[in-house]
């Protein structure tokens, strides 16, 4: 009976000692690194964390190889190269989602804007102002619905003076894709910023939501706000992001594909939460459109997403569904809930 | 009662001996459930900046180094996360300044590097609530 006792009294301190290093549920893992020519953080909760977030950051490199017109060996690299290049299907499969944005946009999402980024300087960090002349050269070069699909081989056919750049949408893609790898790792928690691009997986350990910032576009405090939510991306594009000023102007690099210049209207920034983080990347885009059009794209789409649009006169739209996770932080801008 | 429990014992032979060990037993084991929350929480992190602008945000409560790339993509500096204190573990700077400077851990307390125009400091996550910033 003593020896009975004691015996079951070991197994429970053996069980104990197992217990105490097995992973809690909250237990925080998080990386930072570069790729993709930004700062990127994944962070990941619990058992299995560790493990996703390195086939997490194994697959950011893959995609980068994939899509990087940095990587002469990438297929957009290819493309760009060769003109007529047959594709991974993957990669086939953006190109074609890309180019129904540019449909659904009417154009302000453009991958084939590209040769005009690149002459702006925006590509090699080596600004300048290109002329009239160039753009109005380059300009009719640059409709992504010219880009040839052939669905059987998946071959890309461009013109000769086309090039695509898929920037605009590849880190939103990305971050949907480490959202699937976490998945298929048990990871039930998860958050990811790639150089601003937000995607959160599940609520924080604790049930509750994940707070997400939204940068103060204009000067004064770092943000305008947060919205509490889980399960979404939260991308946001500004000219703030990416600029530079010569002979007293500052140019962005947020262009209007109608005119080849810097978007030029009343907004600030634009930022699309869904839970499709590719599209809610293309669709920031819409920036160019300019506040009433992007309004109207939204509205016709409120089903697949919510939107934030500061404008330059301290203004913040927000689409109805937000109106109870939205908390205002500044108190220089007013709040609109539009429809 | 307590003869009952005296009867008891005798019946199955513990001696005092025995029930110092179950006891001592029961207490690690009891003790044991609760180390895991002695480590460091979510909360704190350290901001680093370059030049005035937001470069990176990381915990501390996870020992990492943090490699700092400037403009021309090459490293700078490399910040030290151990313990909870975050550290500049090494530098590219002339005079080395930050990197003998002792770490740092609580709340505004920050190391800066001049010449490489690097600051790090230790925030409660800027704002207690945020947990990413979309920009």
């Amino acid at each position: 009976m003593k020896n009975f006792l004691i015996s079951l009294l070991i197994i429970l301190v053996l069980c104990v000692g197992c217990t105490s290093s097995t992973i809690r549920d909250d237990e925080m893992y998080t990386t930072d690194f570069f790729a993709m020519d930004t700062a990127m953080n994944i962070t990941a909760y619990g058992a299995h964390a560790e493990d996703a977030i390195q086939v997490a950051v194994n697959e950011v490199t893959r995609i980068e190889g994939l899509f990087s017109t940095n990587i002469a060996t990438s297929d957009i690299a290819k493309i760009n190269q060769n003109k007529n290049q047959t594709v991974s299907e993957e990669v086939f499969h953006l190109l074609e989602t890309s180019i129904q944005l540019y449909e659904e946009t009417d154009g302000a999402f453009d991958i084939a804007i590209f040769p005009i980024v690149k002459a702006w300087g925006f590509t090699t960090e080596t600004h300048q102002v290109p002329s009239d002349e160039i753009l109005a050269e380059l300009l009719p070069y640059t409709k992504a619905s010219d880009i040839a699909l052939d669905k059987e081989t998946l071959n890309v056919v461009i013109d000769e003076k086309m090039e695509v750049g898929l920037g605009g949408i590849v880190k939103g893609y990305t971050s949907e894709r480490i959202m699937e790898i976490f998945k298929a790792h048990n990871v039930t928690s998860a958050l990811v910023n790639l150089g601003g691009n937000v995607q959160a997986l599940g609520k924080k350990p604790d049930g509750s939501l994940w707070n997400i910032a939204i940068k103060n576009p204009l000067d004064g405090s770092p943000y305008i706000g947060f919205v509490s939510l889980h399960d979404k991306a939260v991308i946001t594009s500004g000219p703030y992001e990416r600029n530079f000023e010569e002979n007293g102007e500052i140019y962005h690099h947020l262009i209007d594909p109608t005119t080849g210049k810097p978007a030029e209207n009343n907004l600030a920034s634009v930022t699309i939460i869904a839970t499709d983080g590719a599209r809610a990347d293309a669709l920031t885009k819409l920036f160019v459109a300019g506040l009433d059009d992007a309004i109207t794209y939204c509205n016709n789409h409120k089903d697949e997403l919510d939107a934030i649009f500061v404008t330059k006169d301290k203004k913040i739209y927000i689409t109805k569904n937000l109106e109870d996770s939205f908390t205002l932080q500044s108190e220089d801008y007013s709040l609109e809930i539009i429809y | 009662m307590r003869s009952y429990i005296k009867n008891t014992l005798s019946l199955i032979n513990l001696k005092k001996g025995d029930i110092t060990i179950c006891i001592a037993l029961l207490l690690f084991s009891i003790l044991g459930l609760f180390l895991p929350a002695f480590h460091a929480g979510n909360g704190a992190m350290v901001v680093v900046s370059i030049n005035g602008i937001s470069y990176t945000e990381v915990s501390l409560s996870k020992d990492q180094t943090v490699e700092i790339k400037g403009n021309d993509d090459s490293i700078c500096n490399i910040i030290a996360i151990q313990d909870g204190q975050a550290r500049m573990l090494s530098a590219t700077c002339l005079n080395q300044v930050c990197v003998r400077q002792s770490s740092i851990s609580a709340t505004n307390e920050t190391i800066i590097c001049l010449p490489n125009k690097v600051i790090i400091e230790v925030t409660s996550s800027i704002d207690n609530q945020i947990d990413s910033v979309s920009e």
